[in-house]
């Protein structure tokens, strides 16, 4: 797939079509310009849930961040489910979220953002669960953390423990980092899917803060 | 004198004009045979428009013959199976001005007897109406009669068509019995009217050259390879006839369907460029050399409305040896690829096409490109990696790198090309437990893998360099879009030493695999719990990833990305002084870029890396930008400023200033 990139140079502001794939055809141009329409579309949705909910304020200030990218992820995951990205344009898709609604995130970062801490990717993962849970273990900044780590996301069971845990004893992001690190540390060089619940649960309980 | 101003019709000079049309069919057909070629091919080309059967074209007919009425030769072109003149039977000339002015089709007896006026559909072959203009100029007395029994009324019509000493085209006609009469006064009384539906036309004392050509059977060769198409597909008769005798136009063998000791290759239907609609019939091409191909035949016919519009020599799209010995077809969709080009793209003659706009443009592309697979193929052209030294290699790589934001900037390729430098190999020393993949192959060193074929060797052997065994699960498996296809896993006692082969001998791809990128992968986990540890001081204990890097790229039903830009070198030694470098479109996957490895100019610093980087470079730039002019032109496109504005300006002086200017500035920029 590809996409329509708004970019700011010497000269003002023009777009420029991106893609993993080498050369471009009118259709992929075409279809980046469906693309493009339909996400305006998703994106003026959110801001008007947002703004309906008195959550966000007109100069896009958060008055409870948890709940506006938790409504942001939903919204893009659905938007997603409608339009496939491929694994190969993933990355630019996630950071061509930025700068588009300045209702949801304001300005554009001077440079490109890992997956890993890209607001938007972060939001659509969190997304997936339900915002209850979500609630209960804490903050946005909390749930940053806990999103960047993959050895935590790759088996739901290790997910589960840690949210239990956190859940349990609730802490500020600061405070949930050892922990976090702990786990992630703990299970770097080990496949957990091979593993079943007992001999998991033996290898989590080693995990020291 | 009144207050009012007369109004005048403008009055054009005919004789010019019959002169100018045919200097533009006789500087567009380059042969001393011109005139017989061109009157051939537009008087069979109208009659075959005519034909009742538009289908098969059952029961026409189209001939040429001779007459004599007195002390004058004449020319006869008949037809039958057509449907003659029909149209309205108009009687003065705000009539017939009004007929060519609704532009209605089927007014073939208005568009017939006027110039440049036409409303033949687009799968016809003419309509622009210049063939009978032809007809005038192949005449010594510029005067030609005609009649025509018509289909839909049986309305018999006859007159002449001349230029008058005012060198003013004129003519005259009438209908029915006085139709009659006209061909009694013309004729001296020598032919009867005509009985069966169809249109004869009398060219009064044709020119020698046409004459000759006749009689000598000359003519027969440009019917055939024009009309080759026609008489293959619908036994299509066109015949000639000279005293008592009648011959009929043959098809060459050259497009007959099999040919012993001539290779040849069909492309099926398919789409010439992707994003468009543009669709081919099929392409056929043939390799024929030490057959003294004629040079009617050589080139790839471009077919359209059943007859052969132009050939376009292969020697041209693609400067190989061997070249010229490639013949063959094409024949397009109707629409819209052939509508199109016959609206936008074909000379008035239909001699040609105007190869720089879409699509003619992109149908000369893909003929192009077809052409170096089908060389390839047969080994015509060499393999360039086999003629390129270290430095060469190198030279390209880094012209490719440096000139990726130039093609970024001209809109020739879109993609996020990051400027990362590959890390050196540093390859370790081996890790005591690992997976092998030795023995995979892929049909192509590219890992492009077409449906039905194979990779052979899919399949890993555990190494165990340590003292002891170890169980361990070994897990193979194919990933495409984040889809996992699981082809063996097991879990093996592995002892020191080589394990078992796991995976498949070979892996067939079907039909069921999606077009695209897939990744070969395997890993090798421990299932068990150890006191042992990895040299990295990782303990070794149940789900311990022992080794994971199996990963082997493999493109099904396409091409893989070009791996750092929009383009590729091929060095190509040629004894031609005016050959340096040139550049061909590469079909889906960007520009082909030569240089001529046998010039002084690049021998010169054919090893010397850093000359040769710099050189190809300053080449490329000049030709990106040659490139980007053609697309521009081709697509119409105005997005690019400084482009639209050389083209709007027409000036050809403009051309080379606007590329010296751009030239330099990408040079500031890369050289600062």
């Amino acid at each position: 797939m590809v996409l329509k990139i708004k970019k700011r140079g010497r000269k003002g502001e023009h777009f420029e079509y991106k893609s993993s794939k080498i050369l471009l055809t009118p259709k992929d141009i075409k279809s980046a310009d469906r693309f493009d329409a339909s996400l305006n579309k998703t994106l003026k949705k959110i801001e008007s849930i947002l703004l309906k909910r008195k959550i966000i304020s007109s100069r896009s200030k958060k008055k409870d961040p948890l709940q506006v990218w938790y409504i942001v992820g939903k919204q893009v995951n659905r938007f997603l489910k409608k339009h496939k990205v491929s694994r190969e344009d993933e990355n630019l898709f996630w950071n061509y979220l930025y700068g588009r609604s300045s209702l949801i995130h304001k300005g554009v970062p001077s440079s490109s953002i890992s997956q890993t801490r890209n607001d938007f990717r972060t939001a659509s993962l969190l997304a997936q669960y339900s915002y209850k849970v979500v609630k209960k273990v804490g903050p946005w900044a909390l749930w940053r953390e806990i999103l960047t780590y993959k050895s935590i996301l790759n088996d739901e069971r290790v997910f589960k423990w840690v949210i239990k845990r956190l859940i349990k004893t609730p802490r500020t992001r600061d405070a949930a980092r050892p922990l976090l690190k702990a786990v992630n540390n703990r299970f770097k060089r080990i496949d957990t899917t091979i593993l079943n619940d007992n001999e998991l649960i033996e290898k989590l309980k080693q995990v020291k803060e | 004198m009144s207050a009012k101003p007369k109004i005048f019709r403008q009055v054009r000079n005919d004789a010019k004009d019959i002169e100018a049309v045919a200097d533009e069919y006789k500087t567009k057909l380059e042969h001393p045979s011109w005139l017989i070629d061109g009157l051939q091919k537009d008087a069979i080309q109208n009659s075959w428009d005519a034909r009742i059967d538009k289908k098969r074209g059952t029961g026409w007919e189209c001939g040429f013959l001779f007459k004599n009425f007195g002390d004058k030769d004449i020319l006869c072109i008949v037809d039958k199976g057509t449907t003659g003149l029909n149209g309205t039977k108009f009687t003065d000339e705000k009539e017939l001005i009004d007929i060519l002015n609704n532009n209605q089709p089927g007014e073939d007896l208005a568009y017939f007897l006027n110039s440049n006026w036409s409303a033949k559909s687009g799968e016809e072959g003419g309509t622009r109406g210049r063939g009978k203009t032809l007809f005038l100029a192949a005449s010594h007395d510029k005067k030609i009669f005609f009649d025509s029994l018509r289909s839909s009324d049986n309305t018999y019509v006859c007159g002449a068509l001349y230029l008058d000493k005012d060198n003013q085209v004129k003519f005259k006609l009438n209908y029915d019995k006085y139709g009659e009469k006209i061909l009694m006064e013309l004729t001296n009384g020598k032919l009867t009217p005509l009985t069966q539906h169809g249109t004869r036309i009398l060219i009064i004392d044709p020119l020698p050259e046409v004459k000759k050509a006749i009689k000598s059977g000359e003519i027969f060769s440009f019917i055939s390879y024009s009309r080759w198409e026609i008489i293959k597909k619908y036994q299509a008769k066109i015949f000639v006839e000279e005293g008592n005798e009648r011959k009929y136009a043959n098809l060459p063998n050259w497009y007959e369907d099999e040919l012993k000791d001539i290779p040849s290759k069909e492309f099926p239907p398919e789409i010439i460029k992707e994003g468009t609609r543009y669709r081919i019939k099929r392409l056929v091409l043939r390799y024929a050399p030490d057959q003294d191909l004629p040079e009617l035949a050589k080139g790839i016919a471009i077919q359209r409305g059943g007859m052969t519009i132009q050939r376009i020599m292969a020697d041209t799209l693609v400067h190989e040896e061997g070249m010229s010995d490639i013949y063959g077809w094409l024949e397009m969709e109707n629409k819209p690829l052939e509508e199109e080009i016959k609206l936008n793209c074909e000379g008035p003659e239909h001699l040609d096409f105007n190869w720089t706009i879409k699509p003619a443009k992109y149908l000369r592309d893909y003929i192009r490109y077809k052409v170096r697979l089908f060389a390839k193929e047969l080994k015509i052209t060499m393999s360039e990696q086999a003629r390129k030294n270290k430095a060469q290699r190198v030279a390209e790589e880094n012209v490719l790198r440096s000139l990726i934001p130039l093609f970024k900037k001209l809109g020739l390729f879109g993609k996020q090309l990051g400027r990362k430098t590959k890390k050196k190999s540093t390859r370790g020393k081996d890790e005591p437990l690992r997976l092998s993949v030795q023995d995979i192959k892929f049909p192509r060193e590219s890992r492009r893998i077409n449906y039905g074929e194979k990779i052979e060797g899919a399949y890993v052997i555990p190494i165990n360099d340590t003292n002891s065994s170890i169980l361990v699960l070994i897990r193979v498996w194919i990933v495409s879009e984040g889809v996992t296809n699981i082809i063996e896993e097991k879990i093996i006692n592995l002892f020191p030493g080589r394990g078992p082969k796991i995976g498949r001998e070979s892996i067939e791809v079907s039909t069921k695999f999606k077009k695209g990128k897939y990744s070969f992968k395997a890993k090798m986990l421990s299932q068990e719990e150890t006191d042992r540890y990895l040299p990295d001081g990782t303990k070794i204990e149940k789900g311990t990833k022992l080794y994971e890097r199996i990963n082997q790229n493999f493109y099904v039903e396409e091409d893989p990305p070009l791996g750092s830009g929009p383009f590729r070198f091929e060095p190509k030694g040629k004894d031609d002084k005016s050959y340096l470098v040139d550049w061909e479109p590469n079909g889906d996957e960007g520009y082909v870029i030569f240089y001529n490895e046998f010039h002084p100019r690049i021998k010169l610093i054919l090893e010397d890396e850093e000359r040769l980087t710099d050189y190809l470079r300053e080449q490329t730039i000049l030709l990106a930008f040659q490139i980007k002019l053609e697309e521009v032109i081709a697509n119409n496109d105005k997005s690019d400023r400084d482009f639209s504005l050389l083209i709007k300006s027409k000036d050809l002086t403009s051309v080379w200033p606007l590329f010296l200017e751009k030239y330099s500035e990408f040079l500031w920029d890369l050289k600062s």
